[in-house]
């Protein structure tokens, strides 16, 4: 037996020789394109698993929580003004269980539904409108919110995206990390969808309380133009259309669904002092 | 999103300084093999020829390389589709190597060194059971001939 001295031509050790970036690539988009496509169509199976669950059950389902949001936001009483016009529009929905609205005081332009029949306004919002139809707009969106059971909905997306996330990765893993922008995509494109449907769900209780749409776009058309140097405002505004598409575009989707429905603008309502205090 | 943008850091990091340090370790270690060439590292039991043997001893050598961020990363993505996890396997080729250079390299004035053993094993666990540092062990027995000359 004797010793040759050589050394391999090639290291047979590694069996794949293509740049570390590329592989990380190819395996990001794998995985992104299958979490995408289960998600999907996990989804879509809780569209319709929602839709067959009424607005009175959903309501049961939120009666848990409800003392949760007294604790969470303890709200200022109402003026009777604005509870009128929050009944009236609530009159043009076929929405069976009672709407709570609280006012919070923060300079937030911002307005939210939550879980529950409960409406926030913030004061920042209050303010912020002219009109009382500007001020009904916002608040017949977020009745939009419940009339299209969005809560539920996005706690079944919630569940899902969970559930797919601890499939894939496990429970604690650092691939979970890589599927956040992949599910904010999906989330992101849900929310804007939802918002839309709101706004055009609004537009009809609008027309349905005052017979027109004036002032719908008021809102929009005040964020729109804002000043550029207002920041600081413009952050407060910001979370509002965090989810929510384009001002710009939103205000176009609006006019053309007013166009397509023939609705009609007509004379703004001033809005009463004793509302805005 | 606060904490992607952390992991991204970490894995663009992770990259940079993992790549930097492998590529200057199979660096070291293609130099080091051609120089240390010529002693014959063999796992049979008996020594190559017939001469007789002067002395035998124990040698071993050890290394312990950590696996970066990015390869921990990217071996997590394996995981999920399963198939070659190159960025271990790379790592394991420079520890195996740079074990038996070691080994080497305490005795270089052995005529042989024969019945290698390579024995690997994970001393630390990272989070969930992942991989963190890995020690390869290379053992053998060097081996001296008798010198002719000093027969005499």
């Amino acid at each position: 037996m004797k010793y040759t001295p050589s050394l391999p031509e090639k290291n047979d050790n590694i069996s794949d020789h293509r740049h570390p970036l590329v592989q990380l690539f190819i395996l990001l988009v794998s995985l992104g394109g299958i979490f995408l496509l289960v998600f999907w169509l996990l989804v879509f199976f809780v569209d319709m698993a929602v839709k067959s669950i009424s607005m009175e059950n959903e309501a049961k389902i939120y009666t848990q929580i409800g003392e949760l949001w007294d604790y969470e936001f303890p709200a200022d009483p109402i003026k009777p003004e604005l509870k009128t016009l929050v009944d009236q529009l609530i009159a043009c929905t076929d929405i069976p269980y009672p709407i709570t609205t609280r006012i919070i005081d923060d300079d937030d332009v911002n307005a939210l539904a939550l879980p529950g029949g409960n409406i926030l306004l913030f004061a920042g919002l209050l303010d912020s409108v002219r009109s009382e139809n500007g001020l009904a707009f916002v608040i017949a969106h977020e009745l939009g919110h419940f009339i299209h059971q969005d809560h539920l909905r996005g706690m079944g997306r919630g569940a899902v995206l969970m559930a797919l996330s601890i499939a894939f990765t496990g429970a604690d893993s650092n691939i979970s990390k890589f599927l956040t922008p992949t599910s904010q995509f999906a989330q992101a494109q849900h929310s804007q969808k939802a918002e839309s449907l709101a706004d055009q769900t609004a537009l009809k209780i609008l027309n349905c309380h005052y017979g027109h749409i004036g002032g719908a776009t008021e809102f929009f058309d005040w964020v729109k133009n804002m000043p550029k140097g207002s920041l600081q405002k413009l952050e407060k505004v910001s979370h509002y259309f965090s989810s929510h598409p384009q001002v710009e575009k939103r205000i176009n989707a609006l006019h053309h669904f007013s166009n397509t429905h023939n609705f009609i603008m007509g004379e703004v309502r001033r809005l009463a002092k004793e509302t805005q205090d | 999103m606060g904490q992607f943008v952390l992991f991204l850091i970490l894995m663009t990091l992770g990259y940079l300084f993992g790549h930097y340090a492998e590529k200057k370790h199979y660096k070291s270690i293609n130099k080091r093999e051609k120089e240390l060439l010529k002693l014959p590292v063999i796992s049979c039991k008996n020594p190559i020829g017939n001469k007789s043997i002067s002395h035998v001893k124990l040698s071993y050598g050890n290394v312990v390389i950590s696996v970066d961020y990015f390869k921990r990363i990217l071996a997590s993505l394996y995981n999920f589709f399963g198939g070659n996890i190159r960025s271990y396997e790379t790592l394991l080729d420079r520890a195996r190597r740079e074990a038996i250079l070691r080994l080497k390299e305490s005795v270089t004035d052995a005529d042989q060194i024969i019945n290698l053993r390579i024995e690997t094993s994970s001393i630390y666990k990272g989070k969930g059971n992942s991989i963190g540092s890995v020690e390869v062990l290379a053992y053998g027995t060097a081996v001296y001939f008798e010198k002719r000359n000093q027969n005499r």
